[in-house]
């Protein structure tokens, strides 16, 4: 039940409000290699909306469990975030690791995120919903290892592991996706190990063996 | 005895032969009853220096068997999943939050319980000597 409702939680819409209120707002996805991850807004904004956008960041993020919040006389910062142990339980979003139970003769471990991303602008009145045009949220997403330029949809700003996407209100459902590898550098040293190993007590057997033989005169 | 005789007379010509060269520059420098030695002590350096060839020539390259090879596999083992599990696990102290890699989380656990498991065993022991004590 638990994590259902954290789940339900996790998955609440990015409110239009948020977006309006706020000069700037930022959602974080951070996948690691284990399908761990990190879910992390990150606001501001002037300081006489700091209650709106408080409450606002608080409806859409109900179950996170960090809330760090810095206030200067230009403005405040406001970041709240969620560790999940693993992303998959988000509800619209699939992530699919080709891990070596999948793919053992691979080299690299492929990594795909898929995500149904909706702006809910139910509270928002028609005046508010005119600057939807305007109105933007930054979506990063980090990934393991480098990230398929190709795989990337809607287009982004792609740099190493990560993808950014600036995302608008005025459509209110984003489908993104995107895809990384990494290379399987523990196997492919445990293996390089094991062949010079090998290679080693079996070229020095195979020497003892040649020098013992004995030679005709 | 006429071998005796050439053999003496032999010595004293190399021995005259000895006599009649110019020294040579080594023995020039010679000091008569001194050993070759720098004139100056060795310095903090130098003694360093010399504790440390003197440490590496006891050295010996160890025999690599089977066995060290195993342990080799092993240490390449844990380094590797120390490594692979440095994913972040948020930890809760009291109402805050911490961020530690899964690795840290594991190894601080672990030596946690062995100090636990040392305590308890150390109490054991010390009760045990107690009872013998009284006894």
């Amino acid at each position: 039940m638990m994590r259902v409702r954290l789940a339900m939680g996790l998955a609440a819409a990015v409110p239009f409000l948020l977006l309006h209120q706020a000069n700037e707002v930022r959602l974080l996805t951070k996948i690691e290699r284990d399908g761990s991850g990190l879910r992390m807004y990150w606001c501001q904004g002037n300081p006489d909306r700091l209650e709106e956008v408080r409450r606002r960041l608080r409806e859409a993020s109900p179950d996170f469990e960090e809330e760090r919040e810095r206030i200067t006389s230009e403005g405040f910062v406001i970041s709240r975030s969620w560790r999940p142990h693993t992303l998959a339980m988000i509800p619209d979003t699939r992530l699919e690791i080709s891990d070596i139970a999948r793919s053992p003769l691979s080299l690299y471990t492929t990594f795909t995120w898929e995500e149904k991303l909706t702006i809910s602008a139910e509270t928002a009145t028609a005046s508010e919903q005119l600057a939807a045009g305007g109105t933007k949220l930054v979506y990063i997403l980090q990934m393991p290892g480098k990230v398929d330029e190709a795989s990337v949809s809607p287009p982004a700003t792609v740099e190493g592991g990560t993808v950014t996407w600036v995302l608008t209100a005025d459509r209110g459902e984003y489908q993104l996706r995107a895809t990384s590898k990494t290379l399987r550098w523990d196997l492919l040293v445990l293996s390089l190990y094991l062949v010079a190993v090998l290679v080693w007590k079996g070229g020095g057997f195979a020497l003892r063996e040649a020098r013992r033989k004995p030679r005709r005169i | 005895m006429a071998n005796d005789d050439f053999d003496r007379e032999l010595e004293e010509a190399a021995a005259q032969a000895r006599a009649a060269a110019p020294p040579s520059l080594a023995e020039k420098e010679k000091v008569p009853g001194r050993a070759a030695m720098s004139a100056k002590k060795p310095g903090a350096v130098g003694r360093a220096a010399e504790k440390l060839t003197e440490a590496v020539s006891t050295l010996r390259t160890p025999r690599v068997g089977f066995r060290e090879l195993g342990y080799g596999l092993g240490v390449l083992v844990i380094l590797a999943l120390l490594i692979q599990n440095w994913a972040p696990v948020r930890i809760n102290v009291f109402g805050l939050y911490a961020d530690v890699p899964k690795a840290v989380a594991f190894l601080v656990t672990l030596a946690a319980g062995m100090g636990l498991l040392k305590l308890w065993q150390g109490r054991g022991s010390r009760k045990a000597d107690a009872e013998e004590g009284q006894e």
